[in-house]
């Protein structure tokens, strides 16, 4: 049974008032007990000792007919059974009465007569009543025995009424604290009651009506203005919820102990959470193994605020966002309650960075290609024909000369050489000679093989598998058939190279892009691959990781430029130890199959 | 020279010394010492009634009084004997028992003595302080027309005085109904006994029979059985008696004055036998006249000192 406050009161009020009243009355009934037998005490003392002095003479006289009188008169009074004077000898002279039952009580007093010093006779004549003083004398006994039935009754008859008067008082008290603990404390409390109730469920606009001047009123003005100033404050808070809601920039606050607190929904967007399985859980859930929040915590808890600063987030998916963080120490009274920490998804500014380098490197390669393309279609214009005249001559004195002659070999040095700068002069002057493309309708699939039949049998001489992954839907292109066929060759033997001890190249070609406008061609090795240095000058002219004379630096320089002019691009992924992959988007002109 | 200067000097000191003796002496022509029994009013108004009787005479002497209450017997007998009075003056039995054992030759003249027998002697005389008996029947007869018999109760002590008392009564024309008293025991049953035969009851100052007890025990019998007692004093009449008759202590004062002029004088004391109280006072109790159907006359009531009415 659930007791309420103002029953808890009342029990402990009526437990109060029924043990002082118990005590109350037990104390009256006492002290009136005490009262009545001192009363009966103080009669008793006085009629006994009225005998015992109205008795003096009659014993010194031995008046017996006066000692009878004396006690049928101490007889008459009320509660008196029995009355005896003794002489000194404790010789009856005179009783009378009975002493019945067990409730009797005795008293008794000796009867004293002063030894008088003898009056003279003249003293006898003017002063009769003169007590000449003197020892006192006892010359007998009073004894009078009392029934306590009439006392027992009386006490009995007032310890009724005082019990009958206490449990009325406490009745009447009870009923008295009761109302006023129901009136003054219980509904009054049940109506705070309620309308803590109702504000707890959200009803905000509930008011306390109690019209007080006591402390209770002065509680519901104050629970009336809390609600007011609560009214205030979830007004407030809904209004930054709604502002944290509506932000694009992902909120993370995290707890001193380092687990999350709160997420907003930008956040939950981006990672592809649900905000049960972030809230609670340590924030390293969200962070990259290679960004550990550890040292940005310490940092940030030691800087109070950091700016700007790139991070990686996990999504739930495994991917990896690049973020711009920022974040803020929050703390009250120089504890530190959390860590606020703000993000903005900088993936695409990064891909756009990334384009704009790729760009400026592709308008630095394409403005160093374009520059060593006019030297060198100049260059080579010039020395193309002393390189024939050298190179005819030499082939004809080898002819002429036996093998033994010491000048035989000389002569071949010269041939041989004469032979590599004519390729490169030609090399040169295709170079530069890129710039007007002879496009025809071309199905590329069928162009790359007519290309790969060229190599087939170098391939198999070193061991390395050439494998066809062509997309079967591809439009034809318009392009310069010879030109992409020269690229399909430089990078196929590029591959070769890197594929010394054997491995596989893979040709793919893809339709790319959503709106099918690009035609992809990758051409894949497993050989060495390349590092990231050697990446980013592959197409540079005459840059060349090979030998001395094993290559010009020319060939990727060249396939860059037929890309472009092409208005396709070229690009490179490689990781050393782990192949190389060239990746050729041409555009397809809105061709379809 | 020096010899004849210390002889004059010495007979001009024992000259001045002489005068001044002399101018004493004759300053106070009779030295009178009086000793009082005890030290309370009715003494006090005797003593004052002594030397009222002097000053109306303008007699100077030279009174030296002392109490037996305040010194004891040896040293009142030092300082009476330092006194050397011309009389001495013995207020109440014990002193003028003491005074009569103890000086011989000193005129004594005592007052407040009820019984004069024991101090009979050649230098003593007095004011007795009993009422004479037959002034008691003789008022008894007035209050009392139709009292013809009387009761008393005396002890071996006082037999003397139940003598007289039979002697007079008799004569007076009463019957006398008396019992003799032995111990105390026996005064109720000697009440009892002689109330039913009496008219009235006489008080005999004998304190053997006559103490707190037994007056009240006396007066209630009387008064139950419409029994008139005739008291010894006031007090008597207050508590109960119809009548008492005393001396008046004052007068009977002068009266010893008196004796003791006369005795200054040059007569002795066993000439003037002693006197019964010149003066008499009367009391009354209305009452128990009441009580006891009497009509007392207004005659009576002019006599009476004092009269004690209900509730006095």
């Amino acid at each position: 049974m659930k007791f309420g406050i103002a029953k808890k009161i009342d029990l402990l009020v009526i437990g109060v008032v029924v043990a002082f009243g118990f005590l109350l009355g037990f104390y009256f009934i006492q002290e009136q007990r005490k009262t009545l037998n001192a009363e009966l005490q103080e009669r008793m003392g006085a009629l006994i000792t009225n005998l015992s002095i109205n008795s003096e003479y009659p014993v010194l006289v031995k008046d017996r007919i006066a000692i009878a009188r004396l006690v049928k008169g101490m007889l008459a009074q009320k509660d008196i059974i029995y009355c005896r004077i003794d002489d000194k000898n404790r010789q009856v002279l005179y009783q009378e009465g009975s002493i019945e039952g067990n409730q009797t009580k005795t008293f008794g007093l000796p009867i004293v007569t002063e030894k008088s010093a003898k009056l003279s006779g003249e003293e006898l004549v003017f002063n009769p009543a003169a007590k000449p003083g003197g020892d006192k004398e006892e010359i007998g006994r009073a004894t009078i025995v009392i029934s306590l039935a009439g006392f027992e009754k009386e006490f009995a008859k007032i310890g009724k009424a005082v019990v009958f008067v206490i449990i009325t008082f406490i009745l009447l008290a009870a009923l008295a604290s009761s109302l006023l603990l129901k009136f003054i404390l219980a509904q009054p409390i049940k109506h705070l009651v309620l309308g803590t109730k109702r504000v707890a469920r959200g009803d905000l606009n509930f008011k306390v009506t109690l019209n007080r001047s006591d402390e209770i009123g002065e509680l519901a003005s104050a629970f009336n203005k809390m609600t007011d100033d609560l009214q205030q404050t979830v007004v407030s808070k809904d209004y930054v919820d709604n502002i944290i809601r509506s932000m694009i920039d992902t909120l993370i606050v995290i707890n001193p102990d380092g687990r999350i607190r709160t997420v907003n929904k930008a956040t939950l967007d981006l990672l592809g959470y649900r905000e049960d399985e972030l809230i609670g859980k340590p924030s390293e859930i969200i962070w990259t193994p290679e960004s550990s929040n550890q040292p940005l915590l310490e940092e940030l808890i030691g800087k109070e605020v950091l700016s700007g600063v790139e991070k990686v987030y996990l999504a739930k998916d495994g991917r990896k966002i690049p973020m711009l963080f920022s974040g803020s120490v929050m703390s009250s009274q120089g504890e530190i309650q959390g860590i606020v920490c703000l993000a903005l998804d900088i993936t695409e500014r990064k891909h756009a960075e990334e384009e704009k380098q790729k760009l400026a490197a592709q308008l630095l390669q394409a403005e160093k290609l374009a520059a060593v393309g006019q030297l060198a279609g100049g260059v080579a214009h010039e020395i193309n024909n002393p390189i024939a005249v050298i190179l005819g001559f030499a082939q004809s004195l080898v002819k002429r000369i036996k093998a033994d002659d010491f000048l035989a070999m000389p002569l071949k040095s010269i041939e041989r050489e004469a032979t590599r700068c004519k390729k490169l002069v030609g090399d040169l002057l295709t170079f530069s000679r890129v710039g007007k493309t002879q496009a025809e309708s071309v199905d590329l699939n069928r162009t790359i093989d007519e290309t790969l039949s060229l190599i087939e049998t170098k391939s198999k001489m070193q061991d390395i598998e050439i494998v066809r992954n062509y997309g079967t839907d591809l439009p034809n292109l318009i392009v310069n058939k010879n030109q992409i066929q020269q690229v399909i060759m430089n990078l196929c033997n590029n591959a070769m190279d890197a594929l010394s001890n054997g491995g596989k190249i893979t040709i793919f070609t893809r339709l790319k892009d959503k709106g099918n406008n690009f035609v992809e061609v990758v051409v894949m090795d497993s050989g060495e691959g390349m590092s990231k240095e050697v990446k980013q000058r592959i197409f540079e002219p005459f840059f060349t990781t090979k030998e001395v004379g094993k290559g010009t630096g020319l060939g990727l320089s060249l396939c860059y430029e037929i890309v472009k002019k092409h208005n396709g691009s070229i690009e490179v992924e490689s990781e050393v130890g782990k192949g190389t992959a060239f990746t050729i988007q041409l555009p397809t002109n809105g061709a379809k199959k | 020279m020096k010899k004849i200067l210390h002889y004059v000097s010495l007979i001009l000191y024992l000259l001045l010394i002489g005068f001044s003796g002399l101018d004493s002496w004759s300053a106070s022509r009779y030295r009178v010492s009086a000793i009082l029994s005890y030290s309370n009013e009715p003494y006090h108004q005797l003593g004052d009634g002594f030397r009222k009787f002097f000053r109306g005479k303008n007699i100077d002497i030279q009174f030296s009084e002392y109490s037996l209450e305040n010194y004891n017997r040896a040293e009142i007998c030092e300082k009476i004997i330092k006194d050397k009075p011309d009389l001495i003056f013995a207020v109440g039995t014990n002193a003028a028992k003491l005074i009569k054992e103890k000086f011989l030759t000193t005129p004594v003249v005592f007052g407040m003595v009820l019984d004069p027998a024991p101090l009979i002697a050649e230098n003593v005389s007095g004011v007795i302080m009993d009422i004479p008996v037959i002034k008691k029947l003789e008022m008894i007869k007035k209050i009392i027309p139709r009292a013809g018999k009387i009761g008393v109760l005396y002890s071996p002590e006082s037999v003397s005085n139940y003598q007289v008392i039979a002697k007079i009564s008799q004569q007076a024309g009463f019957r006398l109904f008396a019992k003799e008293i032995l111990t105390e025991s026996e005064i109720p049953g000697a009440i009892k006994e002689i109330f039913p035969q009496i008219d009235c009851f006489l008080m005999i100052p004998d304190s053997k029979i006559f103490f707190l007890k037994s007056i009240q025990d006396l007066l209630l019998e009387s008064l139950r059985n419409k029994i008139a007692v005739v008291g010894l004093s006031s007090p008597f009449t207050r508590a109960g008696a119809l009548f008492s008759l005393e001396c008046d202590y004052t007068a009977a004062g002068q009266q010893a004055g008196q004796i003791a002029w006369k005795i200054l004088q040059g007569t002795k004391p066993s000439e003037i036998p002693p006197e019964d109280p010149a003066k008499i006072s009367l009391s009354l109790n209305t009452l128990v006249a009441e009580r006891l159907g009497l009509e007392i006359s207004p005659e009576i009531k002019k006599q009476a000192a004092k009269i004690f009415v209900e509730g006095e």
